[in-house]
This record gives structure tokens, sequence and C-alpha cells, in this order.
């Protein structure tokens, strides 16, 4: 399973990779893109991602930065995330969010007063998997 | 001082799930005795066997009928409920699986699970209050 996490700031990207590193102990990967300039061999260490198939192993891609990237990683099936809150400048006009497939999350296991459509961690997690399942049978 | 009610209540009727749960497992409540309980309240041996009439007042018979009634609006709530509190057991599920594992072996997400638990909670702590449980 892929899951794209966008977050603000290194920090929440790093609370958040580290619950599901934490739930997947083992089976947990994380692929930084950002110090790679060259966008073929981006595209190509992604398209080295292994094992999208199962919901146990678990890889994360953090903050793709260009449209293509992340419309090869949507037809892989990866489930994008979006942290709540202020845009970072990551979202250019390549980068776009999609309201019907794309969640929201904080980088916290408890928030109170958050809008409906936001997740904490562990429910993102639970959301990814059950997006996940629904997208293999529809690939079957 | 409302708050330290409401937690008060809220382990009560933790504490009475769990009954319920042992109950469902265990069968029937009913006042037969056992011998050493016997010896200890000084009961006579000379009555007869007596049967063991079951219990109809009492609180695990009250969440069960709760969410009998429940089920008929909200059946996949007092499903999450059962599974929960381990009335009701998944088949190659540990006992000890989280909320999340649990969740997503019924199809759903766990805030789908959360929402459906606090549902079948609320309607159940609903009638305990009523009955004067809580």
């Amino acid at each position: 399973m892929i899951i794209v996490l966008y977050a603000n700031t290194g920090e929440s990207l790093k609370k958040a990779f580290s619950y599901i590193e934490h739930q997947h102990a083992g089976l947990s990967a994380h692929v930084n893109l950002s110090r790679i300039g060259d966008i073929e061999l981006r595209i190509a260490q992604l398209n080295q991602i292994p094992d999208r198939k199962t919901e146990r192993r678990v890889t994360v891609v953090s903050n793709p930065q260009t449209g293509r990237e992340l419309a090869l990683l949507r037809d892989m099936g990866a489930v994008v995330c979006h942290q709540y809150g202020a845009l970072s400048p990551l979202y250019t006009t390549e980068i776009k969010i999609s309201p019907l497939h794309d969640l929201h999350y904080v980088p916290h296991l408890t928030f109170s007063g958050l809008p409906g459509h936001v997740f904490t961690v562990d429910e993102l997690l639970s959301e990814c998997k059950v997006k996940h399942r629904k997208f293999r049978q529809r690939a079957k | 001082m409302s708050s330290l009610r409401h937690s008060h209540n809220k382990a009560r009727l933790e504490r009475y799930f769990e009954q319920w749960a042992r109950w469902v497992h265990t069968g029937q409540v009913t006042t037969a005795k056992s011998i050493l309980q016997k010896l200890i309240d000084g009961d006579s041996f000379d009555c007869s066997g007596g049967g063991c009439s079951p219990i109809v007042e009492c609180v695990e018979l009250n969440i069960e009928s709760a969410l009998m009634r429940f089920m008929v609006t909200n059946k996949q709530a007092v499903t999450v409920c059962r599974v929960e509190y381990g009335a009701l057991f998944l088949p190659n599920l540990p006992i000890d699986a989280n909320r999340e594992t649990r969740a997503l072996r019924m199809g759903m997400s766990l805030r789908t699970y959360n929402r459906r638990l606090q549902d079948a909670r609320v309607c159940v702590e609903g009638e305990l209050i009523r009955l004067n449980y809580l």
C-alpha cells in the first residue's frame, strides 16, 4: 500500500510517519524524493516501490513535487493525504487536492474541534486501508 | 463536580458492559448458590433442592434488551458494541486485537467503528439512566 503524505513541516511528517512505522513495524518504508533533482530519476524510484498490493507493507512517499509524480502515484493506487491547515508553497498549479479522493489529516492522535473531513493519524491509517481495499477490488 | 459524576458514570457503564459480556458467554444469571456460599450464609440444607430460577431483573438483561431494541434501527452499531466488549468473537481475530484491526476486519474505518460504538453506548446509557442503574 502506498500513502502519499503532504506535510507542512518536517516535524509533522515525522510524527505521522512514526505512528505508521509503529503500527507496521518492519514493514514500512519512507521514500523521500526531495533530494533528487532529476524528475526522471524520481519517477524511476517511484516505479521501483515494491509490494504495492498488500496492506501489510506500507510505503510512505512524502511531498512529491510535480504533477507527473502525483499522477503516477494515483495510478498506482496511492492514497493521497494532505495536512490540514494553511497550505504550504508546495501547492502550485501542478499539485491539486482532489476533494473526492484525497484525505486531510492532523499529525496527532487526539485533537478536539476538528472538521468532519479531517482525520487524526490513527483514523487516517485506517481510512487509507479501507480506500486501498476499495481500489484493489475495483482493479480486479 | 458534574465532570466527576460523569467520569464515575462512565466507569460504571464500562463495568456493566463487562458484566454483560461475561453474562453473554456464561449463560443465564440464576439465584442458585454453591455449597460454600450456603455454608457462608448459614443456610439450611434441609430444604428441598429447589430450582434455580433465572433472574429477570438485572443490568445484564437490561443491556441486552436495550441492544436488541436498538438493533432494529442500527444493526451495525450493535454488532460493533458486541465485538468491542467481547460478547461476539470474530473468527481468526485475536481477543486483544486493537480497535483498528477489529474495524478493518468488520470492513469499516476506525472512525466509523468509533461512531457506531458511541451510538450503541449512548443508547444503552440512556436506558440504564432511565432504569436508575446510573
